[in-house]
């Protein structure tokens, strides 16, 4: 499955299981996902590597729960999302899963704390524990100083740490981070992928990456190959570059 | 919550240019309603004051046969035991008058010019607060101690060149049909506003009209109230007293007979309705173009909360929100706005004639709270209910292709 594995003996947290997604465009179906197996266990850092097109943005979103597949089954702590509704979903990724996109997606009306806050609102956190832990948060990615500042007032790389901290405040069980260096300049990519590490190794916290950035995949402690929308093995480091 | 009105107040105002816009527009469809209501309201309770105090009363009570205008015979619709029928009802705290009427047609003589007038009885005596409410132009009111004064209505004065003082004769039929005149002397030229009746009408003292028509007997009896409030419940009490008196009298109350003023305010409640559901209607297409613009904006926005697991009804709840913000504000600045605009008609005194008025008058603008209480809810139902499609359609998303939109 992997060039890159690491043996992990911890508990699982997502497992995909022979997932397949197919789009209709007009008359014309396009399988963007055909018989994908993943698993993620606590503690991984993993990447889902490919080409442009390949299926990871489509693949992120099935594991994150925010699409779902035509065949197979998502496992989330080993229970089947198959049968969740559209509200028992966003109840579970309001809980469970944090989220970090290629254009940061901050909501432009909100400082940068309010950002953070926004997903312990979900949660029904007091007033006091939701601006205590944003704020704590905002500290851990270095932005304490800017907290009351609005995203348009914020660098890319400033906007992408607050959309790490938006992701990490409310503990998840994991953060699926899509493209997340795809909009940053390489000093800032660098410093964010050296912030998620950190918070991977020192917090121990899951990340799920789909990215082709050779910079990811170098820190990758797994990864996950695509091509129109198959597993492959992954392809040597000349081939990959190229792919990159 | 807090944050969720925070987001969804400063959303409101993302696009200030447009959010004013509509904001204004709000506030312009209620300060309308609220001034037109105001005007209107203030003409036509004008309209019923006048009638209720110079021509209707209250109440009036007559034979069922008058009526129903069946009987040939004007005499058998005549109420004999009206003395005893108004000793009665002047029993009742609430009544503030009660007298005889007669009303018939005769010709008014000055010199060589005659007219065809309509005369309407007045008692002096018991009516001293319908008689307050004739606006005399020239000369007095009717006075107990002099029973051969007539006052005319100002339209009629000016045809027959009338004034105070000058000399008349009215001749008209007796009840058994014998001709009957008698010389009086003009004692004012007075005013009601409305025109049919300041044309034609001429007041007459009750005494000296039964003289006239030979009768010690009256057509109507006339009621006025402390109260206007008191109508219906006074409506019933006199009912009752009139059964142990004479059951075919029967009462009717002044909006029962008004017809000038029923069709007038019908008119005008038709009108307002028109006007208010055109307004409305703007208003409704404006927000819903407004609400729709910007959850069309804001596609990556809503794709995101609803990856970070706000639920449906939230994002529903937010855009109503949005809306209710516009809406307030729109209400609010309404208000004012029709604080104003009425200030400054009232200070302005400017004259306007209605159709079927005979004399102008200053439009005057009441600023009532049960019209800010209609546009207010009116405006604010318009502005949730413009926001309730497109909000829900927002909620529908599909969130990762809401995704695919940058914020």
């Amino acid at each position: 499955m992997s060039l890159k594995s690491v043996p992990n003996t911890l508990s699982l947290v997502v497992e995909a299981h022979r997932v397949s997604r197919t789009y209709s465009i007009g008359s014309h179906c396009h399988q963007a996902l055909n018989q994908v197996s993943l698993e993620i266990r606590k503690g991984d850092f993993c990447d889902i590597a490919g080409p442009s097109g390949s299926g990871k943005t489509t693949l992120l979103n099935i594991l994150g729960c925010l699409d779902r597949p035509t065949e197979g089954d998502v496992l989330i702590e080993g229970v089947s999302t198959k049968k969740f509704s559209v509200n028992e979903l966003a109840k579970f990724r309001s809980e469970n899963l944090g989220f970090i996109f290629q254009t940061f997606n901050l909501i432009p009306t909100l400082s940068a704390l309010e950002n953070v806050e926004y997903p312990l609102l979900l949660l029904s956190r007091t007033y006091r524990s939701r601006r205590e832990l944003a704020e704590e948060a905002l500290k851990i990615v270095g932005l304490e100083n800017f907290k009351r500042n609005r995203p348009g007032q914020l660098s890319g790389g400033q906007r992408q740490r607050v959309a790490i901290a938006r992701a990490l405040v409310k503990k998840p069980l994991l953060i699926l981070a899509d493209e997340p260096t795809a909009n940053l300049d390489r000093k800032n990519s660098i410093e964010i992928l050296d912030l998620m590490s950190r918070l991977h190794e020192e917090n121990g916290v899951t990340f799920l990456f789909s990215s082709h950035d050779p910079l990811v995949l170098k820190r990758a402690t797994k990864i996950s190959y695509l091509s129109d929308g198959r597993q492959e093995p992954i392809p040597s480091e000349e081939r990959m570059k190229d792919v990159a | 919550m807090w944050l969720r009105i925070k987001i969804a107040f400063r959303n409101a105002f993302r696009n200030r240019r447009r959010s004013l816009l509509n904001i204004f527009m709000i506030a312009s469809a209620v300060a309308a309603i609220v001034v037109f209501e105001g005007f209107t309201h203030n003409m036509i309770s004008g309209l019923r004051e006048t009638t209720v105090q110079t021509q209707t009363g209250h109440l009036q009570l007559a034979l069922r046969s008058f009526w129903e205008k069946k009987s040939n015979k004007p005499k058998q619709n005549l109420i004999k035991s009206y003395q005893r029928v108004v000793t009665e009802l002047l029993k009742d705290k609430r009544i503030q008058y009660a007298a005889g009427k007669l009303e018939f047609f005769g010709l008014l003589s000055k010199g060589d010019e005659s007219m065809s007038v309509r005369i309407i009885t007045l008692d002096p005596q018991k009516e001293v607060s319908r008689n307050k409410h004739f606006r005399f132009r020239e000369g007095k009111a009717l006075h107990k101690n002099r029973p051969f004064q007539v006052a005319v209505g100002n339209g009629l004065a000016r045809k027959l060149g009338l004034k105070a003082n000058s000399n008349v004769s009215i001749l008209t039929h007796t009840y058994d049909g014998v001709v009957n005149a008698m010389d009086f002397e003009v004692s004012g030229i007075f005013q009601t506003d409305i025109a049919e009746f300041d044309d034609s009408t001429l007041l007459i003292p009750l005494k000296t009209a039964q003289e006239l028509l030979d009768t010690t007997a009256v057509e109507q009896i006339v009621v006025g109230l402390k109260s206007s409030w008191d109508t219906t419940m006074v409506k019933d009490s006199v009912r009752a007293v009139l059964a142990g008196i004479d059951p075919d009298i029967q009462v009717k109350t002044w909006y029962q007979i008004a017809t000038l003023y029923k069709q007038v305010s019908m008119f005008n409640r038709v009108q307002n309705t028109m006007v208010q559901f055109i307004l409305m209607a703007l208003v409704l297409l404006s927000i819903m173009n407004t609400v729709g613009m910007s959850i069309l904006e804001r596609t990556g926005e809503i794709g995101t909360i609803r990856a970070l697991g706000e639920k449906r009804a939230a994002v529903v709840f937010q855009f109503l929100m949005e809306g209710l913000f516009l809406g307030l504000g729109g209400v609010l600045l309404g208000i004012l706005g029709a604080i104003c605009i009425a200030k400054g008609f009232n200070a302005m005194n400017i004259p306007i004639i209605f159709p079927g008025a005979s004399a102008p008058i200053f439009i005057k603008i009441e600023v009532l709270y049960s019209a800010i209480l209609k546009a207010s809810l009116l405006g604010l139902g318009i502005t949730i209910l413009a926001a309730v499609i497109p909000a829900h359609r927002a909620s529908k998303m599909n969130i990762v292709e809401a995704l695919r939109y940058n914020i």
